[in-house]
């Protein structure tokens, strides 16, 4: 190796180092991965004709956490190590190591839209419109019960209420050209088909702090059957069929206080303990990961199904 | 048999230096300058042996000096008190030389060369400043007593400092990049920067002051180490003339044309009328100086009374200051190896109104007691010519000192009001503050008190050893310092009767809708101590290998420990801070220079970091309202009713893996006398600082972009655990780059011109800043800062003493222009754990990026005349602030950006101000 070869090699080696403040902290991507089924359901027009949709629509937010471990037994799908149980009956709460969403929970401007709008699954207010009145045949309605008939309204709402002037701000439909090809449209949604048919979304954790405990879980409790160490767990909070409420969003005095003229209610936000205590806010129709992905090391890029649906 | 001889001077002296070694401590700034004299003939040939005399009309400190030129022609005079000297060199053979008007500076060494002609009798000439000091590698400038008089820049250091390139903000000035809290104060050579929070702690007379020093980079060791600037003053000492001068001054800002209010087209209110914004400064100010014995004792004693009464538009009643500054000091130097000086400035103040709110109503201001004491004893020891040994001791108490403003029966103040049976002053202690939310008043009581004390003990000594010849040729000044500090933060706060209400309007500002809301008790007074300690040393050289470069290189090492109030070590550590800094003359025409450099400078933290651990914290239990229970009879102040109870403890931690903040500088600068008293340059510097102290948040989890929780690594998600921490993305990256031009003062008229691009961005501009508090939201942390980022600066500063003698009438002028810093706005976000006041504070675009403010730009003017009358001088002064004022908004309801997408401009550019003064000396 040259001199000149050398010394760049040296300096970017240099570059790439800095003070160990004794903490493992990054930020730590994946993806996440949806089958077609989870987005899949049966729907009856305003003619009465059946029909089956897949639309990126029907998926909620999704929710990961990385936990010490996972077990089966604790529901009909594997789930997180819990704390100890004080009532019987009752498990004990789980504590993640970290976790994120991909897409949240939003605010959407009109009381007929709190819990049931996630971000970044809709390509423009035209289509929530659109989703709610032609497809779930529940269309939206404003403060007065009239129905909003066009995306433009529901915008302007939001725009008048949160005082802000671009979809950019709002952050509930595709507002970024994600993808660089030029347009925004559904392929700048969170999640995009792939050419298998499935459905993935890129997360990051941000500023993770991560553990390699997996000897220490091994000792503690080592069932082979159990996923032991750093490992990420999640679910998508499928909207409930109908009304396309979030199981996981609190609407009753949580979120942002709408409070002008003859509008008095929150806007809703997520439980507070959802990664907590998933036992509770999984539902019927949810999707959970079936082999929860545990971490060799804090550079792992893991790919994440959730593939098993929640059926009781 | 073993012969030893000893002298008992020398050993002597030996054990003092060990002991001021031993003892000494933190920051030695320079305080005195330096006069270098080169005698040549007409053929550039040094005159070895010539004898040069030091002397000034004022008088020198220890007597005038006589020296003989070493083999270079050379002689050095230092440990000057800065001011004007003159310089006689008179050889056999030659004519004699005598030089006057050589100025000196604090830190500076004045470099003169005298050309001896053949013959007799004795030539004098006129010393006129260089244009480019071509010794000097520290980027900065000195304020000489002429510049802070001419030029009209405001009657405080604090002000006078906005004058320089690369200084920004306001009392607490941003330096060179850093924040408000990062730069290093000193006064007459002793650490004044408060411990708790980084700033300044001291206010004086601006008319006892001799120089300002003002450092924003390539500094040399002796100047301690700081993330910012050096701000250093040095005071008066005074003189073999007795002189007496009383000054007095009035500020008025009242006078100029007010603004009306202003109002989108859809009626919404974006700036308050100006007609009830009150303005008034005035200012009494007495200075005596002189001898106590020619040449061997001086004394200074000075002393200012300012009040001022500044209110904001809309705001009940105004701010009133009224602060008291006394200083005195005592030089003495009994023979010509010793000095002594013992110094001390008090600064009590009191400031009534405080709070300048305009949902504060005047019962519910408050008052706030500062100041403190400055105590300094200093010995210099003149071992020889060339080596000196300085020694000094300093006690410093600030302190600070919060409660409700005291009643009056005056009701035209419009201050609080008493009872009638109320004694005048009497200050509430018992009933509980009520602070209004959704447009209601502030009520009854400020209700809560603090009171803080400060203190700061250091020693420190320096020893100079001075133009060392090495054995090839060149020559080298070198200096060794040691110091240690003692600080120790004392504060007692609480609340009053140990609640505080909260009330509400149920429709925006209006009054008739207010009911009580909440109310919260809280836990008795909080009492805590916390101290810190320092050990420093330095080394330096001033190298010159050839007489055309110089190199200044050293290092300082500092060791430190800051305590949080159960005596933990939170902040410790070792480091070392080595700069080297070169400046060349590549013509040896002492007309151009280029320089640059490398430096180290680190932050040893303050208190406020080392508290973040703390233990002492309120406990508190929240009770429901008859807002949101319906009772008012007082029966829901039970226990049935509380809704929530807060921690006692502090649940703070800190990584055991905390590291030094460090700042890395580079300096580029060029130099060029271009004709006479002229020069262009240019300074580009860069600094890149790291690993500030910032937190985390360990346990709470946040969505993908932080605007809500969603779960807790341990415990409750509604307590979060903050983790302090030393990261590298804690970070912050600085350029800023001069074009100017300097005329010196010769002729009657100096100017300065300097165009400065800086580009201020990073992730942390202050210690402990929150960037990093909700993980998602770092994606967006890195961005220019909206309290540095000034893209584009241009300040002029000149003065012109008008050709009038005897009268003698001079103008001075201060421009700035400045683009806007930048603007960001904060959405809404849906929770937070542990509550921030408000949940509009997340960021969805990198920081700074949303808007700027308008650029702004002022014009000063000054007209002083002097008149000479029977023993004396008067001198009457009119100065005009802010002539071209464009009413810029300074700052703005950070509030109605984030919820309503206004600029509504809370404060704005000072107003048109006049100053009359008027100042008799004899």
């Amino acid at each position: 190796m040259s001199r000149y070869t050398l010394i760049p090699v040296v300096v970017a080696t240099l570059a790439g180092c800095h003070w160990d403040e004794g903490l493992v902290i990054e930020n730590m991507v994946g993806t996440v991965v949806l089958a077609p089924e989870a987005l899949t359901r049966p729907f009856v027009s305003e003619e009465g004709v059946e029909s089956t949709i897949t639309d990126p629509r029907l998926i909620g937010p999704v929710y990961l956490g990385v936990y010490s471990g996972v077990t089966a037994g604790i529901e009909p799908y594997l789930y997180p190590y819990v704390g100890p149980q004080f009532v019987e009956g009752v498990s004990g709460d789980t504590y993640p190591y970290g976790g994120t969403t991909v897409g949240d929970i939003r605010y959407a401007c009109v009381e007929f839209l709190t819990c049931k709008l996630t971000s970044g699954r809709f390509v423009d207010f035209d289509a929530i419109v659109d989703w709610f009145g032609n497809t779930l045949q529940d269309p939206v309605v404003d403060q007065f019960g009239n129905e909003i008939e066009t995306g433009d309204f529901l915008r302007q709402a939001c725009y008048d209420l949160l005082e802000i002037t671009s979809d950019a701000e709002v952050r509930i439909t595709a507002y970024e050209d994600r993808n660089g090809d030029g347009a925004v449209d559904e392929g700048d949604l969170d999640f995009v088909v792939r050419e298998d048919g499935k459905w993935e979304a890129e997360f990051t954790l941000w500023q993770q702090d991560y553990f390699d405990n997996s000897a220490k879980v091994e000792e503690d409790d080592g069932s082979e059957d159990e996923i032991h160490g750093f490992t990420l767990f999640g679910w998508m909070d499928a909207p409930a069929v109908g009304s396309g409420e979030l199981s996981t969003c609190n609407g009753e005095v949580a979120g942002f206080n709408e409070n002008t003229y003859n509008n008095y209610f929150y806007g809703g936000r997520p439980y507070l303990d959802v990664l907590n205590d998933p036992g509770f806010y999984i539902s019927t129709g949810d999707w959970v990961s079936g082999e929860p992905y545990q971490y060799e090391s804090e550079w792992d890029t893991p790919e994440l199904e959730l593939n098993f649906e929640v059926t009781e | 048999m073993l012969l030893i001889r000893c002298n008992p001077r020398a050993i002597l002296r030996w054990f003092a230096t060990a002991i001021a070694l031993w003892i000494a401590v933190p920051a030695f700034a320079q305080t005195t300058g330096a006069i270098r004299i080169t005698v040549v003939d007409p053929d550039d040939l040094p005159i070895p042996g010539a004898e040069v005399t030091l002397g000034s009309d004022a008088g020198v400190m220890g007597g005038a000096q006589v020296r003989s030129a070493d083999d270079n022609g050379q002689v050095v005079f230092s440990a000057l008190l800065p001011g004007y000297y003159s310089v006689d060199a008179t050889k056999a053979e030659f004519q004699g030389v005598r030089a006057t008007g050589i100025q000196v500076n604090i830190g500076r060494e004045t470099a003169q060369t005298l050309v001896l002609l053949p013959g007799s009798g004795t030539v004098v000439e006129v010393i006129v400043k260089k244009a480019v000091d071509v010794n000097s590698t520290s980027k900065g400038e000195v304020l000489t007593r002429e510049f802070l008089q001419r030029v009209p820049a405001g009657r405080s250091y604090q002000q006078a400092v906005q004058t320089a390139a690369g200084v920004t903000g306001g009392g607490n000035p941003s330096m060179a990049g850093g924040a408000y809290n990062e730069n290093t104060y000193m006064l007459d050579g002793a650490t004044i920067t408060d411990p708790v929070t980084g700033t300044f702690s001291v206010n004086f007379n601006f008319d006892a002051i001799a120089q300002i020093e003002v450092l924003l980079g390539g500094y040399m060791p002796e100047y301690g180490t700081s993330a910012g600037g050096v701000l250093n003053v040095v005071t008066e000492s005074g003189g073999n003339n007795l002189e007496f001068n009383l000054s007095a001054y009035y500020e008025n800002g009242q006078w100029s044309p007010k603004i009306d209010e202003r109002y989108t087209a859809d009626g919404f209110l974006l700036a308050p009328t100006g007609f009830d914004q009150e303005f008034q400064v005035i200012g009494i100010s007495g200075l005596v100086s002189g001898p106590i014995v020619r040449d061997k004792a001086w004394l200074i004693v000075s002393y200012l009374g300012e009040r001022s009464l500044i209110g904001f538009s809309g705001v009940a009643v105004p701010r009133d200051y009224d602060g008291n500054y006394v200083l005195a000091k005592a030089t003495v130097q009994p023979v010509e190896e010793h000095r002594f000086t013992a110094f001390i400035q008090m600064d009590p103040t009191v400031i009534d109104n405080n709070t300048q709110s305009v949902f504060t109503r005047p019962e519910a201001q408050d008052r706030q007691a500062q100041g403190g004491f400055v105590s300094q004893g200093r010995w210099q020891w003149f071992l020889s010519p060339d080596t000196s040994l300085d020694t000094m001791v300093v006690v410093q108490k600030t302190y600070i000192e919060v409660a409700t403003v005291p009643c009056t029966h005056d009701r035209d103040l419009g201050y609080s009001p008493c009872a009638p049976d109320e004694i005048e002053n009497s200050q509430d202690w018992e009933s509980p503050g009520h602070v209004g939310l959704n447009g209601a008043f502030d009520t009854v009581n400020y209700g809560i008190y603090y009171f803080d004390d400060r203190y700061r003990y250091q020693a420190s000594t320096k020893l100079s050893v001075l133009s060392v010849k090495d054995p090839f040729e060149g020559s080298h000044d070198f200096k060794f310092g040691v110091e240690g500090v003692q600080v120790v933060w004392d504060q007692l706060q609480g609340y009053s009767s140990n609640s505080l209400y909260y009330d509400i309007n149920q429709t925006f500002s209006d009054p008739n809708s207010l009911e009580g809301y909440f109310w919260f008790e809280i836990t008795g007074p909080i009492t805590f101590r916390t101290t810190g300690s320092q050990f420093n040393a330095f080394a330096q050289d001033s190298y010159k290998p050839v007489s055309n470069l110089t190199i200044n290189y050293g290092s300082r090492i500092d060791n430190f420990v800051m305590r949080n109030d159960l005596g933990e070590p939170v902040l410790d550590g070792t480091v070392f801070g080595p700069r080297i800094f070169a400046a060349w003359d590549p013509f040896k025409d002492q007309k151009t220079k280029v320089a640059a450099g490398y430096g180290r400078f680190n932050d040893t933290g303050t208190f406020d970091v080392a508290s973040f651990t703390s233990a002492a914290s309120y406990g508190s239990k929240m009770f429901l309202g008859e807002n949101i229970l319906g009772a008012v009879d007082g029966s829901l102040n039970t226990a049935d009713y509380m809704y929530d109870l807060g921690p006692r403890e502090n649940t703070n931690i800190s990584a055991e893996n905390l590291r030094t903040p460090q700042v890395d500088e580079l300096l580029l600068s060029l130099e060029r006398e271009v004709i006479s008293d002229v020069a262009l340059f240019s300074n580009v510097s860069t600094k890149f600082t790291r690993y500030m102290y910032e937190y985390d948040t360990t346990n709470i989890i946040y969505d993908s972009d932080g605007s809500t929780v969603i779960g807790s690594r341990n415990d409750d998600p509604n307590v979060p655990i903050y983790r302090l921490r030393t990261p590298l993305l804690a970070k912050r990256d600085y350029v800023q780059w001069d074009l100017g031009i300097r005329k010196v003062e010769s002729r009657r008229w100096y100017s300065n011109v300097t165009y400065t691009y800086t580009h201020s961005s990073g992730s942390s501009q202050v210690r402990t800043s929150g960037s990093f508090r909700r993980d998602p939201q770092t994606q967006y942390n890195y961005g220019p800062f909206p309290s540095t980022d000034l893209t584009h600066v241009v300040k002029a500063t000149g003065y012109w003493d008008l050709p009038t003698d005897p009268w003698t009438q001079s103008i001075g002028w201060f421009f700035q222009y400045a683009s806007g810093y930048p603007i960001e706005r904060l959405y809404y976000a849906e929770y937070e754990a542990g509550g921030d006041g408000g949940f509009y504070n997340l960021r969805i675009q990198p920081r700074g990026t949303y808007t700027r403010y308008t650029p702004s730009w002022f014009l000063n003017l000054q007209f002083q005349q002097q008149v000479n009358v029977r023993k004396g001088r008067l001198q009457f002064s009119l100065e005009i602030d802010n002539i071209t004022n464009n009413q810029a908004p300074s700052y703005f309801n950070s509030s109605s950006l984030y919820t309503e997408n206004r600029l509504f401009a809370n404060g704005r550019q000072q107003p048109r101000s006049f100053i009359l003064g008027a100042e008799y000396n004899f």
